[in-house]
């Protein structure tokens, strides 16, 4: 197998028992760009950036989407009132810092904040459908950032 | 701070010939690793765009303070896990950092095709074009 400059890096990394980050097949939080990325294949992609919270990733050759990003998680997160609405999400013990969310809420949160285009219903849509089971639908935001 | 790699890249704070690190940050590059192996090897394809990107954007984000975004062209990429393959044409490839140089997404983008080294919407979804630069 090809080399890959990082292979000695990453070899130490395992060694020292760094937490990875990252999935494929359910949402991940990433903290270094405040963002969720969803892939359900492994397959070469593409980005369509619907709007400022949304890009849809393609299938590089049949266009099919195969996932998503959201981006700036915590201005949606803000969004959300801990002692207000029914939320799907998990507050931490002292009631101020939401722990972990589902991708529907932020989804749903993301669409309401922009105008109802055909290309942004088309976009969030097309997410919606390549989420994966429910069960897998939580987003964990916590022990990302620690 | 986790242990990063880091690789030489044009300042984009000072971008008349300084330079300065961008890091891959280790817990990602393992992510990669372990869990999206194409992602992994799309990391040499992030690491040529940064070495000779063909623009540099500043302000990615509507709701997250700064960043950058280095767009290139790459001669080829990874189609698959260690297999390369040439770069598409309607395509360019964007590399998303941080306020602190952390590399934390790189993916192709659709191309704009009266300006093919630019992505498909790029007078709008950024805070603005800062190398080359604009007279």
């Amino acid at each position: 197998m090809a080399d890959h400059f990082l292979d000695e890096f990453v070899k130490e990394l395992e060694s020292s028992g760094l937490e990875p980050l990252g999935a494929i097949g359910e949402p991940w939080y990433n903290p270094y760009g405040d963002c969720v990325h969803l892939r359900i294949s492994g397959d070469a992609y593409y980005g369509q950036r619907i709007d400022e919270f949304l890009t849809i990733y393609r299938h590089v050759t049949s266009r099919r989407p195969i996932g998503f990003q959201i981006k700036g998680i915590a201005a949606l997160i803000k969004k959300l009132q801990v002692d207000g609405l029914r939320i799907e999400a998990e507050v931490g013990e002292d009631k101020r810092d939401i722990e972990k969310v589902s991708l529907s809420t932020l989804l749903l949160l993301a669409y309401d904040e922009g105008e109802k285009t055909p290309v942004r219903l088309s976009g969030y849509t097309d997410a919606i459908r390549s989420r994966p089971p429910a069960d897998c639908d939580d987003i964990d935001l916590v022990s990302a950032a620690s | 701070m986790t242990k990063a790699y880091g690789l030489e890249v044009i300042d984009p704070r000072n971008v008349s010939g300084g330079r300065t690190t961008a890091w891959f940050p280790g817990d990602l590059t393992l992510g990669f690793y372990k869990h999206d192996s194409l992602q992994y090897w799309n990391i040499i394809t992030a690491r040529a765009v940064l070495e000779e990107p063909r623009v540099i954007f500043e302000g990615v984000r509507e709701f997250n303070t700064g960043g950058w975004c280095y767009v290139g062209r790459p001669e080829e990429w990874y189609i698959r896990p260690s297999v390369k393959h040439p770069f598409p044409d309607h395509l360019v490839y964007s590399v998303y950092l941080n306020p602190a140089m952390f590399v934390y997404h790189f993916r192709a983008d659709e191309a704009d095709l009266a300006r093919p080294d630019y992505p498909l919407g790029w007078s709008k979804r950024y805070k603005g074009q800062i190398w080359p630069t604009i007279s």
